[in-house]
């Protein structure tokens, strides 16, 4: 009876710390995806950006991950990941998705369909816009189903023990990396070359979940079901690197052109 | 069992609050320095370079780093604000956060007959204690029967039906930490351009008036806060991300006050 107490309060304990983690990219991942976006963005766009958010991109990059347990917010609680259906492909046109939303408020407020809005709203679909972004760019943040794709949802190994796919690849950027802070991480990823950005900046949220979908599957070869994550090799830490560093660059890249796209006059 | 149940209770406290540094954190503090330092005049920026270095970045727990080393010779009661129904302060030192900061002015100001370290040591102790001064927990006020670092409230993790369940103890006095010691991977830099960006439309009017207006403003915001803020108090998630707008004004004004006040020292 003691031991039983003894493992419940432990996972009681455990669950506290998992939780933070268990969001996609955690706070920092989607501050360096804020903080990078800002680093792209022209100065024009990144003041109306700032008028209608009161305060930075960065800093609310995580507004949704909190807003999702209020009540007013809770519609958007489903909205930080999207299907993929039997056929790898991105399941369209479903309100439960978060693709769904980047493309509808994108579309309602390209245009100057922002000036119709009142500034609140502004803000909220701004704050929508700025995290689900970044969610849509996280492998683990495409939804597979169990039955449809086993070969894709499984668990890892930590020290023996089963641990979540999900919870590695949520904050794999930081393996290896302590201490960094989102001024070392943008410094890190760079800027991509001004050819490549155009082309990378095109398509719906629909397009880029494909595309996350796509990295998903390949994030379960460099990592197959019960790899131990406690002694991966230097190879596969940089393997592991190389994914989601290109991800939380796109995302931010993405970010800043749809927004630039919104308010660009 | 007892012990069990105490230790859990302990873990999750400090689980909930070690994401959140004491105050308003270190990150907080550090980004008030670097903002006010962004403010100060050339004149300004030498007189804090020839008496603290580079910046006064590192000065803001001076007097937290002698009391942890028991080298303190003056009352702890010093840290605090005591102010009367009208916002006024209603002891004199060495009992009140104030006159502590006037004697120091004062030093500063006679620094020709100072000794260098007297200088150095009075200018650490303003930092310190005007930093204090913008902290609600160290603000007491007469028609309050109770102090916000004696208690603790308790933060909803959501009130939807999936998060209601969550519901954290949190001290106080680690609570107004939260919103930067919660933002990993942020750097006081970007704390700094935060409240620069958010409020420094309002510098000037944040900067002016004196000492004593300055801690009336953060007594009446300290009056506001405690018309809700109680012993026991549950606070919803919902409320608690709106705190944060307030944790930063509170942090931009520091940064503003802190700048105009050393650019004043500096000038005379």
């Amino acid at each position: 009876m003691k031991s039983r107490i003894c493992k419940l309060a432990l996972m009681l304990v455990a669950t506290l710390f998992v939780a933070e983690s268990a969001l996609a990219w955690g706070g920092v991942g989607h501050a360096i995806i804020g903080y990078k976006a800002e680093q792209i963005l022209s100065d024009e766009i990144k003041e109306k950006c700032y008028h209608y958010l009161g305060a930075s991109i960065t800093f609310h990059s995580s507004w949704m991950d909190q807003a999702r347990s209020i009540e007013p917010y809770a519609v958007c609680d489903k909205w930080h990941s999207t299907n993929i259906d039997a056929n790898y492909k991105v399941v369209v046109g479903s309100p439960t998705t978060g693709a769904y939303h980047i493309e509808r408020i994108r579309k309602e407020m390209m245009n100057g369909g922002y000036k119709t809005m009142s500034d609140s709203l502004v803000k909220i679909n701004l704050q929508y816009l700025i995290h689900m972004i970044g969610d849509h760019h996280c492998p683990v943040h495409v939804r597979w189903d169990a039955k449809e794709h086993p070969e894709l949802v499984y668990n890892l190994r930590g020290k023996g023990k089963p641990f979540r796919w999900h919870a590695f690849w949520d904050s794999a950027y930081s393996r290896k990396r302590k201490g960094w802070n989102c001024e070392d991480f943008a410094e890190h990823l760079g800027f991509l070359p001004k050819g490549k950005v155009k082309k990378l900046q095109k398509g719906t949220g629909y397009d880029w979940t494909q595309e996350t979908a796509d990295v998903s599957r390949y994030c379960c070869e460099v990592l197959p079901k019960d790899t131990e994550i406690t002694t991966l090799s230097d190879e596969k830490i940089a393997a592991v690197h190389q994914i989601v560093d290109k991800q939380l660059l796109y995302a931010a890249y993405r970010l800043a052109g749809v927004l630039t796209e919104i308010f660009k006059e | 069992m007892k012990k069990l149940v105490l230790l859990v209770a302990s873990v999750l406290t400090i689980s909930y609050g070690s994401a959140q540094t004491s105050t308003f954190g270190k990150r907080g503090l550090e980004a008030t320095v670097i903002l006010a330092n962004r403010t100060l005049s050339e004149e300004g920026k030498a007189f804090v370079k020839k008496y603290l270095g580079q910046s006064f970045y590192e000065d803001v727990q001076y007097l937290y780093g002698l009391e942890s080393k028991g080298e303190a010779t003056y009352s702890t009661d010093i840290h605090y604000l005591y102010l009367d129904k009208d916002f006024k302060p209603i002891k004199s030192n060495p009992e009140n956060l104030i006159s502590k900061i006037e004697e120091s002015m004062a030093v500063v100001r006679d620094r020709k007959n100072k000794s260098r370290d007297e200088v150095v040591y009075a200018l650490h102790t303003i930092i310190n204690l005007m930093s204090d001064m913008h902290n609600i927990g160290h603000i007491r006020l007469e028609s309050v029967p109770y102090s916000m670092q004696d208690f603790q409230i308790f933060c909803w993790r959501g009130d939807t039906p999936k998060y209601k369940k969550r519901k954290t103890p949190v001290e106080w006095s680690k609570f107004w930490g939260s919103y930067t010691g919660a933002q990993t991977g942020t750097t006081s830099n970007m704390w700094a351009n935060e409240y620069e960006w958010a409020h420094g439309d309002k510098a000037k009017e944040f900067a002016a008036g004196s000492l004593y207006d300055w801690a009336a403003d953060m007594g009446k915001v300290a009056n506001e806060i405690y018309k809700w803020a109680a012993p026991g108090y549950e606070m919803s998630r919902l409320q608690n991300m709106e705190l944060r707008d307030l944790h930063n004004e509170m942090l931009a004004k520091l940064s503003y006050r802190l700048g105009a006040m050393f650019e004043m020292l500096a000038k005379e």
